[in-house]
């Protein structure tokens, strides 16, 4: 057991967990599997320590530290096994159906995604000159478990926390044109948005897509008045910019503004407006918080030691030793 | 330009050329075997002050703190650690020759500043958080005690040396200086901590994730680790004084790298903060 608790394990397994971070940069390789072996190492090592090592048992402060590592590798593992992560997308107005556009979660997750009942109400950006992105505004409306409605504004540094789910505004977001399509022979009609690429990848912002229903293939440009963002002026992402939409059916080509229609022989095209979409970050994680408190309990313990320590020989006394002969100025 | 603007110019000057004097006369008198602690402190004092004011007249003309571009992350480093410096140099007069060795790395730092573009940028709206403040603090507290524990690993390896042992013999014995290399590690590695801490804590509110493993955040670990594995072979080893100067070297050049490195070469959204 004296084995395992010694301190060249304990560097031994530190060093594999340096080379393990290197190897992390270096090669695409999911971080849990290369990690594994040195953590598995350390908490061999600490849990021997802990229970055997004489030094620990004389120095409760480091003692309380080396739990709180222990405690720490732990709690990683813990999150690991229960962790979620995902990203969607939601137009203004739309409520979260538990759609995802990518996701990953941890063996023993719990899934409550159907509990999240949540709607984009709005969303602002402001952009400052040279078209950095300033602070995002983004009105959600969320209910609960009695189906009562809460407006709640999120955005930058702040989520929207619903059943242990943290859900953030990413910085994802962009135009969406709402358009209603009323078939010819009375088929059944379609009312929903096309998102526009995100304003973070560039200016060009257009959309292929496909007639519910049809064949007909369309292809959606939007032309704003006034660029968002504007390199030349400070600017606001927001829903109701003066603009018009070039959309392109069958080789033609017109221009559409909200409230006009194109007639097919397929049914009637309306375009009704310019709303917006955001792209969301969502986020689940029980041991966050205890991490975090575990990490504050080893800092403030490893503090207490070193004070111990020091504080039996002054740092003063510990540079005193100077060579005679110094001449001061 | 601006009143404002060309009063940070003048005073970031100054600062420059007020290092330099500092630095070269501790250089000059490390060589001599003479020590001018006034003057040296004088200057290196009214150096940091004309900086200080430098960083004082951007911030308040920008309305940021100096934490965007490579020009104000260099700035306000260097601004750190010679505060560290300037407080050692108060508080432990017994190392008051390592500025004969600490000056030159800061005018350095200078001369790359005046490489680095001082044109203006906006922060990203993540930045607007007290945990901008704490993260960086921390950061920058622990790059002080690192610079200062690196200037007497340093003295210990030029000591190997016998024009180095007659430069440094008025600093004190590598003994004492092993412990206080150690001390200022020990302490470092709290604040290395903290920093991580705070970090993941303004990663989560910023970016949805509290460590994601990216090159910043990594190396940032890998320090920590190094730091760790230092403290950890004193006790087993009792390691000869030179080994523990090349290690505290080891961990000062990844660190350097770390803080001025990679956050101008990663694409990660961490980049550009620290």
């Amino acid at each position: 057991m004296a084995r395992l608790a010694s301190l060249r394990l304990t560097l031994l397994a530190l060093i594999v967990l340096g080379v393990a971070g290197v190897l992390l940069l270096r090669l695409d390789l999911p971080p849990t599997w290369v990690l594994a072996l040195p953590c598995t190492l350390l908490v061999i090592n600490l849990v021997a320590a802990i229970f055997w090592s004489a030094a620990f048992r004389q120095k409760w402060a480091l003692q309380v530290f080396h739990l709180a590592l222990l405690a720490i590798l732990l709690l990683a593992v813990f999150s690991r096994l229960t962790y979620f992560k995902g990203q969607f997308e939601l137009s203004a107005g739309e409520r979260f159906a538990g759609q995802l556009l990518a996701s990953e979660q941890g063996p023993w997750h719990p899934t409550a995604l159907e509990q999240i009942d949540f709607i984009n109400e709005t969303v602002q950006v402001d952009f400052a000159t040279g078209g950095v992105r300033g602070e995002t505004r983004n009105w959600v409306r969320w209910f609960d478990a009695q189906k009562v409605g809460h407006l709640r504004l999120i955005g930058d540094n702040t989520p929207l926390l619903v059943r242990g789910y943290r859900i953030y505004p990413s910085r994802h977001f962009g135009y969406a044109p709402l358009f209603s399509w009323q078939p010819a022979q009375g088929h059944t009609s379609y009312r929903g948005t096309i998102h526009l690429p995100g304003l973070s990848l560039g200016a060009t912002a257009s959309n292929h897509w496909t007639i519910p229903g049809t064949t007909v293939a369309a292809l959606v440009m939007l032309q704003l008045d006034k660029p968002v963002p504007d390199p030349a002026q400070p600017s606001l992402f927001a829903r109701g910019a003066p603009h018009h939409l070039l959309v392109t059916l069958r080789g033609e080509s017109r221009p559409l503004r909200p409230g006009e229609q194109w007639l097919l022989p397929e049914g009637t095209l309306l375009y009704e407006g310019l709303e917006t979409w955001m792209g969301y970050v969502i986020f689940y994680d029980q041991g966050m918080p205890w991490l975090l408190a575990a990490a504050l309990v080893g800092i403030i313990s490893l503090l207490l030691h070193f004070f111990g320590r020091f504080a039996s020989k002054p740092w003063h006394a510990a540079a005193q030793q100077s060579a005679p002969g110094l001449q001061e100025g | 330009m601006s009143s404002g603007a060309d009063g940070e110019v003048v005073c970031f000057w100054l600062a420059l050329l007020l290092y330099l004097l500092a630095g070269v006369l501790a250089m000059v008198a490390a060589l001599l075997n003479k020590q001018p602690v006034r003057v040296v402190g004088g200057l290196a004092l009214a150096g940091l002050l004309a900086h200080t004011l430098s960083l004082g007249l951007r911030w308040q003309r920008l309305e940021h703190g100096p934490f965007g571009t490579q020009f104000e992350i260099l700035s306000s480093n260097v601004w750190s650690m010679m505060v560290a410096f300037m407080l050692s140099y108060w508080l432990l007069p017994a190392l008051r020759p390592l500025a004969a060795l600490l000056l030159p790395f800061f005018f350095m730092m200078m001369g790359w500043m005046v490489l680095a573009n001082p044109g203006d940028a906006n922060l990203p709206a993540t930045y607007n958080t007290l945990w901008l403040y704490i993260h960086i603090g921390f950061g920058k507290v622990f790059m002080g005690l690192l610079l200062l524990a690196t200037g007497m690993a340093s003295v210990v390896l030029l000591r190997g040396g016998a024009s180095g042992t007659r430069r440094f013999a008025s600093l004190p014995d590598n003994g004492s200086l092993d412990e206080l290399t150690y001390r200022f590690l020990a302490i470092g590695l709290i604040f290395h901590a903290l920093m991580l801490v705070s970090g993941a804590i303004w990663a989560q509110a910023a970016w949805g994730r509290y460590w994601s493993w990216d090159p910043l955040e990594t190396w940032s670990l890998i320090t920590w680790l190094l730091l760790a594995i230092t403290l950890h072979v004193r006790p087993l080893f009792a390691p000869p004084h030179r080994l523990t100067a090349c290690l505290t070297w080891a961990i000062f050049v990844v660190a350097f790298l770390t803080f001025f490195g990679v956050p101008f070469i990663s694409r990660a959204p961490h980049q550009g903060v620290v």
